[in-house]
């Protein structure tokens, strides 16, 4: 076999490197969240609509000899694509009271989760033993519970607007906050080994950097989440 | 080689037992499978993407066979249906661009190079870059998966609506595969990174960086941020397409244009992905082979960086002709002509590195300067594109064909077999025959241009790309052009007959063939398992005087009496 990984890193080594690599990891992941953010704000402020006027795809004969304007769509049976559904630009999901209510839940969740996994770091390093492993599992509860409440959300808006038909306005909705939820499941996963590895006692004042960086992709969710929530407040009324 | 005569003080070449290199420490399929070694790494990604071009290289034959004639008056093609032919260029475009062109400098020569011609042990994070590697694998499974599903059909861009409701091939294990070897790219990009910013040894600063280097990093910032938002439009589409969520289909309420935008967002940078690497092995190759300091270094360094960063704004090009407002496309169109001054300062750096050199007209060279040259005509008919009133007239032709082949192929493509053969001695520790090297070479440059120049004639009259057959006035286009095909693969054969023989019978490689004096030469070729015992000593990577040719060894030595000149 192999010579083990050529790197023998001190904690403080470690410490620079993986985080490093982590904050490089969340810019990478800002730019996904910003398409999901721009692409919300651009679809529900509207800007869309003025963009693909013609709906569909004309047929060769539209093509080079041109509609008037006002003809009936006498191609729509044979056509590649399909009339923009009026009714589908029309319905403009606004969110109500009780989702509104439902997503201030989740921002005191993340919120809080926040507040617990940097209380749980600076336990810690200080090494508050029992302090940091209660903060930690807490945690991993309110991220799980952040969890329920954002479907507990989604099928409070499905059920005020169904799915099929809010269209592109409500599908960005969905796809921002999933996507942003999609990263909290991403992120219990390693808060859950971090748990593991705390409960087994292999971290100490001296090792310390896997919560560190745990903790930082954490509030990195915090931060993306508030930002959506300001997109929503700006434009989904 | 004899190490007795050199001045205290003066840079060696590590002697190493004649064991003690990556390929021979250790042995059987698990050795290479489990690696953590960045060189053995680099030589399985060399394995594997050059599959993939074998593979992709294969479509590109057949759609140029069957163009050699136009459908006869029934429709009827040479040999595929429209359908099939449809599929052929689809799987041609997404296995190149995601499988081959993507990761061949980067993940194979980069992963391969990098470490060493830092004068670090190892990339920082050794397991991740393994993981890199087989998601690469991962995703390979994928399109093998769309190839046994009976293929794709909607172009390697994917576009919507087509691709969400219309097609009928394995649009979703296409989509799940470029998803997937976007990560492999993201944690290429990642450790790269962290190498180039943490692992650099005492001395190496920032502006010491071989500019090989420089163009990895400009590569690297670029694979970490655009890829994501390539991740996102991909499961966008498979979600769409799979539960009849309206993201991009108008039928649904969606917008067919939002996704070229995030499509493009990823895949104008992505071209960047694809040049940058190779403009940087362009700047190692002709300084080493004009014997002469490379001129302009920091414009060099800094110019990759630029073009990482208009990359990010100019993707509204590729939709002039898609209902974008025309204010968008004005501003779009004024930023892509300014990625042209960059490009430019490095071109003219290269020439007037060359220029008063003493130009070695060995294999790397040769492709070095066919670079120069297809480099020139693939940027400058970038430029006829990035032109509002003309892009409307050549969207969508074989003009735009062309322009992307001279830039993919005659640029990336060249750039890659110069490196490779720049550093081939250094990977496998054997020299391979210059002869039947340049030869090869030769043949393919004829065989390249004799393909795709005649494209810009039909593409400018107006023949259209993506099409199964054509007017009798493109006959003569065509034809020329496949035959073109054919001599670039009798050219790139003899590439390979060149390189296999080089391994079976290529004689013992110096540790510095070429004379160069970027650090992967300081040490033996092929390198030690640890690259360096100590890091080595860290100086002007271009300054070609600190090394002398050696007769006995066949390679070049560091000079005894060198002292480190002060004016570069």
């Amino acid at each position: 076999m192999q010579p083990e990984n050529p790197h023998d890193w001190s904690e403080a080594k470690q410490a620079d490197v993986s985080g490093f690599g982590l904050k490089l990891f969340l810019a990478g992941l800002s730019f996904l969240f910003a398409a999901t953010i721009v692409g919300y704000v651009v679809v529900m402020l509207g800007g869309s609509d003025t963009e693909w006027p013609t709906g569909g795809t004309p047929t060769y004969e539209e093509a080079v000899r041109g509609v008037p304007p006002g003809a009936p769509d006498t191609a729509a049976a044979t056509r590649v694509g399909t009339l923009r559904q009026p009714a589908a630009v029309e319905a403009v999901p606004t969110l109500s009271g009780s989702v509104w209510l439902g997503l201030a839940g989740a921002t005191v969740l993340m919120l809080a989760s926040s507040v617990t996994i940097g209380a749980a770091y600076r336990a810690l390093r200080r090494g508050q033993g029992k302090r940091f492993l209660r903060f930690l599992i807490a945690t991993l509860a309110l991220g799980a519970v952040f969890l329920v409440a954002q479907v507990f959300n989604w099928f409070q808006l499905a059920a005020e607007l169904p799915l099929a038909e809010g269209g592109l306005r409500s599908a960005t909705f969905y796809l921002m906050t999933g996507t942003h939820a999609l990263h909290v499941v991403g992120g219990l996963v390693p808060l859950g080994i971090v748990v593991h590895r705390a409960i087994a006692g292999r971290y100490s004042v001296e090792r310390w950097v896997g919560v560190r960086n745990v903790a930082w992709y954490w509030h990195f969710l915090d931060v993306v989440w508030v930002l959506m929530l300001v997109a929503m407040w700006a434009v989904g009324h | 080689m004899s190490t007795t005569t050199t001045a205290p003080g003066a840079l060696t070449p590590a002697v190493q037992p004649e064991s003690d290199n990556y390929l021979k420490n250790s042995s059987g399929f698990l050795s290479w499978a489990m690696t953590l070694d960045h060189k053995r790494i680099g030589v399985m990604y060399l394995v594997a993407v050059l599959t993939a071009f074998f593979l992709g290289g294969m479509f590109a034959l057949a759609l140029r066979t069957e163009l050699f004639f136009p459908a006869d008056s029934t429709g009827k093609g040479l040999f595929l249906t429209p359908d099939l032919y449809n599929q052929m260029f689809s799987l041609h475009g997404a296995i190149m661009v995601f499988l081959f062109i993507i990761p061949s400098i980067p993940a194979a020569l980069g992963n391969f190079i990098m470490p060493v011609m830092l004068g670090a042990k190892d990339v920082a994070f050794p397991r991740l870059n393994l993981w890199s590697f087989y998601l690469w694998c991962v995703g390979a499974v994928f399109f093998l998966a769309v190839l046994m599903q009976g293929g794709l059909d909607t172009g390697w861009t994917f576009y919507t609506p087509y691709s969400s409701t219309k097609s009928l091939t394995a649009v979703v294990p296409a989509l799940m595969g470029a998803f997937i070897l976007g990560f492999s790219s993201i944690f290429t990009g990642i450790n790269f990174l962290v190498t180039l910013h943490k692992m650099r040894p005492p001395g190496m600063t920032f502006f010491r960086l071989p500019l090989f280097l420089w163009g990895l990093y400009a590569t690297a910032v670029i694979q970490v941020l655009a890829t994501p938002v390539l991740g996102i439009t991909l499961l966008m589409l498979v979600v769409e397409r799979s539960f009849g969520i309206g993201i991009f289909d108008p039928a649904l309420g969606g917008d067919p244009v939002l996704f070229q935008h995030f499509f493009w967002f990823y895949s104008h940078p992505a071209v960047y992905i694809m040049i940058l690497p190779g403009m940087a092995i362009i700047s190692e190759v002709i300084s080493t082979f004009s014997r002469k300091h490379i001129f302009g270094y920091r414009f060099i360094a800094c110019s990759s960086i630029a073009i990482a960063l208009f990359g990010f704004f100019v993707w509204g090009h590729h939709m002039f002709t898609s209902g974008q407002s025309p204010l968008a496309s004005t501003i779009f169109s004024a930023l892509t002509f300014s990625v042209a001054v960059p490009s430019a300062i490095k071109v003219f750096n290269w020439l007037t590195t060359m220029y008063k050199g003493n130009i070695v007209l060995g294999a790397p060279m040769i492709y070095a300067l066919g670079f120069l040259f297809l480099f020139a005509i693939g940027g400058l008919t970038g430029l006829f594109l990035g032109t509002m009133g003309t892009d409307i007239h050549l969207h969508d032709t074989y003009f735009v064909v062309a322009h992307f082949h001279y830039v993919m192929v005659g640029g990336t493509l060249w750039a890659f077999l110069a490196g490779l053969y720049y550093w081939w001695p250094k990977m496998f520790g054997k020299m391979y025959a210059q002869r039947s090297a340049i030869v090869g070479s030769i043949v393919a440059f004829i065989g390249f241009n004799l393909t795709f120049f005649p494209q810009f004639f039909m593409g400018s009259q107006g023949m259209p790309r993506r099409y199964f057959t054509y007017v009798p006035e493109f006959q003569i286009y065509h034809q020329l052009s496949t035959i073109g095909a054919y001599t670039l693969l009798v050219g790139l054969l003899i590439v390979a007959y060149n390189l296999v023989q080089s391994l079976l019978k290529g004689e013992k490689a110096p540790a510095n063939p070429w004379g160069a004096a970027t650090l992967e030469w300081q040490c033996t070729s092929p390198p030690p398992y640890y690259n360096f015992k100590d890091s080595p000593e860290v100086g002007d990577p271009y300054d070609l005087d600190r090394v002398q040719w050696d007769p006995k060894t066949k390679g070049y030595v560091n000079r005894p009496d060198y002292v480190p000149s002060a004016s570069h």
